[in-house]
């Protein structure tokens, strides 16, 4: 079973209106989970989530039915999002091009991450699940971006690259830089940590 | 001498970091959507649904605005394309069919197409792309009237 489609209701709606917000309730987590992780920012990501579910409205004879309609949220609050974060694009190339040439940052530093396995008590799990959000948020949007993508989405490198519209090499180095740059956050919240070297 | 076989391909080693990664972002809980969410759907629903018509998208105007709207654009459309494509005779032709359909105006219809026939292609066609032009403009300025204007539904 697909993981986006939520459970059958177990009371069927009534009305059409019923029947839309139990659909909303349905997706309405996933739809705003993908908007979230994208923007990193809670308010924008309502935005993009309510704009989804305008749209779902509009077309929602086709969608009340269909077995993809979770696959069609997420491309649509995926889509959104990027669309949304496109308006600072040039910013985040500008400021990405000038902070390499600033410290000159070389394509293969050392990098030290926390070690995922160790066992860990509740109260310590949950803080460093708060350190992990808190250090993917503050990721600049062009490397946290391609993580999302990647990691969450499953999209390949190519087709990161055309969604962003730059080059394969671009989310290549951005990848590598936000992997290195939320393993050094997290080794300064102070998480145990190993170390690699690329 | 038998050439020594290849050895076999082995998969790529996998990136250490990527995979921390991946297992590190995998394990966090999925964030929740705010409970307030679908109630703001609802009223943003409820509110598209109370604006005036000209303020919806075309789909959702009455048929008669939809039929004047499509007959004013058709009717654009084949004066633009006579003017452009046609040349003088094929624009009297249609200015004279105009003509015919509107009784008012019928008395008009020798002289103006005398005078149509008169002018040099050239001309016509600078009409043509006058007139389009200042229609499209009119629409414009008067859509923007109405949305500046119109008290919000």
């Amino acid at each position: 079973m697909n993981p986006n489609e939520p459970a059958a209701s177990p009371v069927p709606p009534v009305n059409a209106e019923e029947e839309f917000t139990a659909f909303m309730r349905a997706y309405q987590d996933t739809v705003f989970a993908t908007a979230v992780r994208l923007t990193a920012n809670r308010a924008q990501a309502e935005d993009i989530a309510q704009e989804v579910f305008l749209r779902a409205h509009a077309r929602f004879a086709q969608l009340r039915a269909s077995p993809t309609a979770g696959g069609w949220l997420k491309t649509v609050a995926t889509n959104l999002a990027l669309n949304h974060l496109t308006r600072y694009r040039n910013r985040w190339r500008f400021f990405s091009e000038l902070r390499r040439e600033e410290t000159g940052e070389g394509p293969g530093p050392e990098v030290e991450f926390a070690a995922p396995d160790e066992p860990r008590a509740p109260v310590e799990a949950a803080e460093r699940r708060a350190q992990v959000e808190q250090a993917l948020a503050a990721l600049p949007d062009h490397q946290r971006v391609p993580l999302v993508l990647f990691h969450y989405e499953d999209l390949p490198y190519d087709e990161i690259a055309a969604r962003l519209g730059v080059s394969l090499a671009k989310v290549k180095t951005d990848l590598f830089r936000g992997r290195a740059a939320l393993a050094a956050a997290l080794r300064g919240a102070g998480s145990p940590h190993d170390s690699f070297s690329r | 001498m038998t050439p020594r076989p290849a050895p076999p391909r082995l998969p790529p080693e996998p990136d250490p970091l990527a995979a921390w990664t991946h297992a590190t972002l995998r394990a966090l809980p999925s964030p929740t959507a705010p409970a307030t969410l679908a109630g703001r759907v609802l009223a943003e629903l409820a509110r598209r649904e109370a604006r005036p018509w000209w303020r919806r998208e075309v789909a959702g105007w009455p048929r008669s605005a939809r039929l004047i709207f499509v007959l004013t654009a058709g009717a654009g459309a084949i004066l633009s394309a006579a003017a452009f494509h046609g040349g003088t005779e094929r624009l009297a032709a249609v200015l004279a069919r105009l003509t015919d359909a509107l009784a008012p105006l019928a008395a008009l219809g020798p002289a103006v197409l005398r005078a149509v026939a008169e002018l040099p292609a050239a001309w016509l066609q600078g009409l043509g792309f006058a007139f389009c032009t200042s229609l499209a403009a009119v629409l414009a300025l008067v859509l923007t009237l109405t949305r500046l204007l119109a008290p919000r539904a």
